[in-house]
C-alpha cells in the first residue's frame, strides 16, 4: 500500500484538479473524503500533502479561493480558474497517455478505451 | 456532533497555543480540525478534540513548519504597491524638499552626512514588523510581503544606489537619494496599510 501511494504522488495535482472540475468548488477535507469514497478507501490523500498542493496551485493561478461561513466558522473553498481549467485538460491528456503507455508495457493484450 | 460557537473558539485558541498565529492560515486548519471533531462519537467534546489533535499531529506539524515558508514567499507587488502609489510620490517630494532645506554649502557635504538615511531608516520598521510577527495572534501573512519587497530595494541601494548617489554629486544625487528614502518610508506606511486592510478583511469574513 505504501508503494502504491508513491505512484499516486506524482498525480496528486491532477487528481485535485479533476475533482474540482467535476464538483465546481470543494474544501480541503471534502477532497480527502471524496478521493477515499471514489477509490473505496484504496487511495488516501494525506492532509500534509493536500494543503501544500492546494496552496501551490493557488499561487500558480490555477485555483481561486472563496471563503464562506459554514456552521459558525469560515470555510475556504477552492475552485478552478480559467487557466486552471485549461491546465486540467492538458494534465488529464498527459495522465491518460501515461496510463496508456504503462498499460502497453505491463499488459500489451489489454486495450484501454479512453 | 454539532459544535457551538464557544467550542469552536476553544479549538481556535488551542491552535493559537499550538503556534498558529497567522489568521489566514489558521482559518483553514480550524475548519479541517473541526470537520474531523464533528465526526467523532466520543462522550465529551474535550475528549474528541484531544484525540483529533493527537491523530492529526503530523498534519499540524507540517502546517506549522510551512507557516514561515509562506511568510517568506510573500511579495508585495513593487510596481503597484510602491511605485504607482500616490503616497510614494508625496514621500519622494517631501524627502527631496527636506534634503534641499538642510543647511549645507554643497551637495558633497550633504551626501557625506545623509546618504546613509535609506539604510538607517528601515531599522524602526524592522523592529515594528518583528514585534507584530512575534506578538500578534491574528496577523496575516500578506502583511509581511512589503517587508521583503522593500528590503530587496534597500539591498539594491546598499550595493548600487549609494555609489550612484555619491558619484553624481549634483541635484540628481538628491533626486535619487530622496527616491530611496521614499521607498524606506513606504515600509512604514504599507505596514499600517496592510495591517488595517487585512484586519478589515478578516473582520468582514468572520462577521459575514
Amino acid at each position: 500500500m505504501k508503494k502504491q501511494q508513491q505512484l499516486y504522488k506524482g498525480s496528486l495535482n491532477t487528481i485535485i484538479m479533476k475533482l474540482l472540475e467535476q464538483q465546481g468548488k470543494m474544501y480541503g477535507y471534502e477532497i480527502t473524503q471524496k478521493v477515499k469514497e471514489i477509490t473505496q478507501g484504496e487511495m488516501n490523500i494525506t492532509e500534509g500533502a493536500l494543503y501544500p498542493a492546494l496552496h501551490k496551485m493557488e499561487a500558480d493561478g490555477f485555483l481561486d479561493v472563496e471563503m464562506d461561513r459554514v456552521d459558525g466558522r469560515i470555510r475556504k473553498y477552492y475552485k478552478l480558474t480559467e487557466s486552471g481549467v485549461k491546465e486540467t485538460v492538458s494534465r488529464m491528456e498527459e495522465l491518460e497517455n501515461f496510463i496508456r503507455n504503462m498499460q502497453t508495457i505491463v499488459n500489451p493484450n489489454l486495450k484501454l478505451d479512453f | 456532533m454539532k459544535l457551538s460557537a464557544e467550542q469552536i473558539k476553544q479549538v481556535d485558541e488551542k491552535l493559537i497555543d499550538y503556534g498558529f498565529t497567522f489568521m489566514d492560515q489558521r482559518l483553514e486548519i480550524l475548519d479541517h480540525i473541526l470537520c474531523i471533531v464533528e465526526l467523532k462519537d466520543h462522550n465529551t467534546f474535550e475528549e474528541a478534540v484531544t484525540d483529533v489533535f493527537i491523530e492529526q499531529h503530523e498534519y499540524l506539524r507540517i502546517q506549522k513548519s510551512l507557516q514561515w515558508t509562506n511568510v517568506i514567499k510573500q511579495r508585495a507587488p513593487l510596481l503597484k504597491d510602491i511605485f504607482m502609489n500616490p503616497i510614494f510620490f508625496v514621500f519622494w517630494g517631501l524627502s527631496f524638499a527636506l534634503y534641499l532645506l538642510l543647511p549645507y554649502n554643497n551637495y558633497s557635504e550633504l551626501l557625506t552626512d545623509w546618504d546613509i538615511v535609506p539604510m538607517a531608516l528601515p531599522i524602526g520598521a524592522y523592529i515594528m514588523y518583528a514585534y507584530h510577527l512575534f506578538v500578534s495572534k491574528d496577523k496575516a501573512t500578506s502583511t509581511f510581503g512589503v517587508l521583503f519587497s522593500t528590503s530587496f530595494v534597500n539591498m539594491f541601494y546598499l550595493y548600487i544606489g549609494i555609489h550612484l548617489v555619491r558619484n553624481l554629486e549634483n541635484l540628481w544625487s538628491i533626486v535619487v537619494l530622496s527616491f530611496f528614502t521614499a521607498i524606506t518610508l513606504m515600509m512604514y506606511y504599507l505596514f499600517f496599510y496592510y495591517k488595517s486592510k487585512n484586519a478589515k478583511k478578516f473582520k468582514l469574513i468572520l462577521n459575514s
